[in-house]
């Protein structure tokens, strides 16, 4: 049995062959079989990967510096987060992530900005890190 | 949990201590799933300063309460000390 991995693996699934048993088959008789292909939900899984976006954010704001943020592949869901804080957002596709990521990235700012009093020590280094991290016009 | 939650599109969740100070947060994207795959859970339990994502799902499921939830989150965040004025 051999494992390979090709263009269908993006699609959702390792395909394994299982190569024949030795018979008394001739390798012309052999040949005209159809390999067997069997595809296992379980290999479905795709490790996770980082990815480095910067430019354009929500209101006219825009990244100060480049963020590696990690994707994430669930059934039928893509998880985008960041390593710092864990802001994260999710959608059915990575583009769909990454935009509903900046937007999330971006609505903090103004979320905790609100609420500048009140937070505690960790909610408001979060808040400097956004800060920094985020350029307005 | 008594969570202020603000909407704008997606939603946030902010937790408050019972002193009024807000000790964590959380979001959920506009347009992701109604049910929270794995992933999705870990980064909400560690962005709320929970242990472990089982931890999450007793907060939503009941079986962990408002105030032994806080405490764990209190434990595991860095002490609140007073701001400077800058």
């Amino acid at each position: 049995m051999y494992y390979s991995s090709d263009k269908s693996w993006q699609a959702g699934g390792l395909h394994i062959q299982i190569e024949k048993e030795p018979t008394s088959m001739s390798e012309a008789e052999q040949e005209q079989q159809t390999p067997q292909n069997i595809t296992f939900p379980m290999d479905r899984y795709r490790p996770p990967i980082h990815r480095v976006i910067d430019g354009s954010l929500p209101k006219g704001r825009w990244l100060a510096h480049p963020l590696t943020v990690m994707i994430e592949y669930d059934d039928g869901e893509v998880v985008v987060s960041e390593p710092h804080f864990h802001m994260h957002a999710s959608a059915s596709t990575e583009a769909e992530a990454i935009a509903a990521f900046r937007r999330i990235f971006s609505g903090y700012l103004d979320v905790l900005g609100s609420r500048e009093e009140k937070l505690g020590t960790q909610l408001h280094e979060q808040l400097e890190y956004l800060r920094s991290a985020i350029k307005s016009a | 949990m008594k969570a202020e939650r603000q909407e704008s599109g997606d939603w946030y969740y902010i937790i408050y201590n019972d002193g009024g100070i807000a000790i964590s947060s959380t979001s959920i994207s506009k347009g992701a799933k109604h049910t929270l795959d794995s992933h999705r859970v870990s980064q909400m339990a560690r962005q709320l300063f929970l242990n472990k994502p089982q931890l999450l799902i007793d907060l939503v499921s009941c079986p962990l309460k408002r105030e032994e939830a806080l405490k764990i989150i209190e434990a595991n965040r860095p002490p609140d000390l007073p701001r400077q004025r800058r």
